[in-house]
């Protein structure tokens, strides 16, 4: 209940800019997937996010790939923007947690607003865009919609992370969206499969939850449920993982 | 003549010199904002060339880089010429400082106009060294590259300053960025867009990126013919948009 507090917090903070928060959100994948599904339909064979997994027509792969990107990032990006805000700029943090609320309910509310707004904006484009995805793909936008939600849970833990232990410059907010994001956006299975980069990149890459949450939203449409697990599974770790490490990073540091 | 309708380009100087002083202990922001452009070079030579064309993955690296580079120019000069100013101008208020010295509006908008210019410059040229190196571009074409990357910031440095004396709000300014992003799409830098239908074509057609990435195109195959065109478009935008942006900031400032 105390973290539920948080989501709404955050839930009405956006409501007073809905416009401006949310028209870069859903425009820049649309435009993104439009441009790239179009380049390459005409030319390219199916493609398959591994040997013996299953194949999309490159339309169909771009679109997935680009709605699961985008909704993770954009709504991890806004949950550690946040994080840095209430922690870094304006001390929010230290005033609610002389309240009950701990620091753990405090990260567990960032996590959920999170994945809340990931799930929200990915089913919003994948039902946007359904003409582009397998036919019967409505039925499957509420499973992508989790599956993306999860993976948005996951990263926006991660990076809070790292904006706590920043030293509370605004130049963290800056290295996360221009140099984190970017290859995060184009090299996790979103444009092409991981197999297209060089090997390092591949294990690094197949390792990080934003590969995983594209691959297993692509396996969710086609039906490959052990595929789907497996990602799921690797998601799940670096989202318990991370809110854990959040929450001990956040109490150690509203105790200093 | 008034102080606010002179225009002394040493005076003007100054600000670029006080801009790439204070920007020396930012030089992590400057850097970061290469980072992008770098990125979609990396997706493009790893990934979409071997799909688009197995048999020639280069052929598409040559297509997209070029391009790409016009597009780090403009990165580079947008932000300088839109975020920046705007923090300058209305939230740090340096311009009404600047304004008790001897530098006019109008100064200030040639200083900015020609920081601008120069920070798209740098990028772009980070980015042409990488295209040579990945593509093995003739030297005159190299050559013919770096001559053509500060049009290309001009342009955008105007067009940036323009856009910044018309804003009112800072979230204003996430919408300018959303338009500079569906620019950077559409306007030919990743399709062709001759083959498409009449309404992209049409959209293609007056994006400024457009000519801007043929500019660069033209320099990397040195056709001269296409060469010239393309850069008397962006020369005539970059003119025209210096004119309007210098002329309604100069009022801004001293209204």
């Amino acid at each position: 209940v105390d973290a539920w507090r948080v989501v709404e917090a955050n839930g009405r903070a956006i409501g007073r800019s809905w416009l401006t928060e949310l028209t870069p959100s859903l425009v820049q994948p649309l435009i993104l997937a439009a441009v790239f599904a179009g380049l390459v339909s005409s030319s390219a064979d199916h493609l398959s996010d591994g040997t013996g997994g299953p194949t999309f027509p490159y339309a169909q792969y771009v679109v997935l790939g680009v709605v699961c990107a985008s909704a993770v990032i954009a709504g991890a990006i806004d949950a550690v923007h946040l994080v840095f805000v209430g922690l870094k700029l304006g001390n929010k943090f230290t005033t609610v947690v002389t309240t009950p609320m701990s620091p753990l309910n405090v990260a567990l509310g960032h996590v959920a607003w999170a994945g809340i707004y990931g799930a929200t904006l990915s089913g919003v484009l994948l039902v946007i865009l359904t003409p582009f995805l397998p036919d019967g793909a409505l039925a499957f936008v509420p499973g992508a919609a989790l599956v993306t939600g999860l993976t948005t849970a996951a990263l926006a833990a991660v990076l809070a992370v790292f904006v706590i232990h920043s030293s509370g410059s605004p130049q963290v907010l800056n290295v996360i969206s221009r140099v984190i994001v970017p290859p995060l956006m184009l090299f996790s299975a979103t444009l092409f499969p991981l197999s297209f980069v060089p090997s390092w990149a591949h294990q690094a890459l197949s390792a990080l939850p934003v590969a995983n949450g594209t691959i297993a939203t692509r396996a969710l449409f086609a039906g490959a449920w052990p595929e789907v697990a497996a990602h799921v599974g690797i998601v799940l770790g670096w989202l318990v993982a991370g809110t854990a490490l959040m929450a001990w990073s956040l109490d150690r540091e509203l105790r200093a | 003549v008034t102080k606010q309708a002179s225009l002394d380009p040493h005076l003007a100087w100054q600000l670029v010199w006080r801009n790439a002083t204070y920007q020396r202990r930012a030089w992590a922001a400057v850097v970061t904002a290469l980072v992008e452009p770098l990125v979609y070079f990396a997706a493009v030579v790893l990934g979409l060339s071997q799909i688009i064309d197995a048999h020639d993955p280069a052929a598409y690296a040559r297509f997209a880089g070029p391009a790409l580079m016009a597009v780090s120019a403009m990165n580079g000069a947008v932000v300088e010429c839109t975020n920046n100013v705007y923090f300058r101008w209305k939230q740090g208020r340096l311009y009404d400082s600047v304004l008790c010295t001897p530098l006019s509006a109008a100064d200030i908008g040639l200083g900015d106009l020609m920081f601008g210019t120069l920070r798209g410059w740098f990028y772009g040229a980070v980015m042409l060294l990488l295209l040579a190196l990945v593509t093995a571009t003739s030297p005159l074409a190299v050559l013919c590259s770096f001559l053509a990357i500060p049009l290309i910031a001009w342009m955008f440095a105007a067009l940036g300053l323009t856009i910044v004396s018309m804003i009112g709000s800072w979230r204003q300014l996430q919408f300018v960025h959303l338009g500079f992003f569906v620019m950077f799409l559409t306007a030919n830098t990743f399709v062709d867009m001759s083959g498409s239908g009449v309404v992209l074509r049409t959209v293609a057609a007056v994006m400024p990126l457009t000519y801007a990435s043929e500019l660069a195109r033209a320099c990397s195959r040195l056709d001269t013919s296409s060469m010239a065109l393309n850069a008397m478009v962006v020369v005539v935008v970059a003119v025209a948009a210096s004119v309007v942006a210098i002329v309604r900031l100069s009022r801004k400032l001293t209204s």
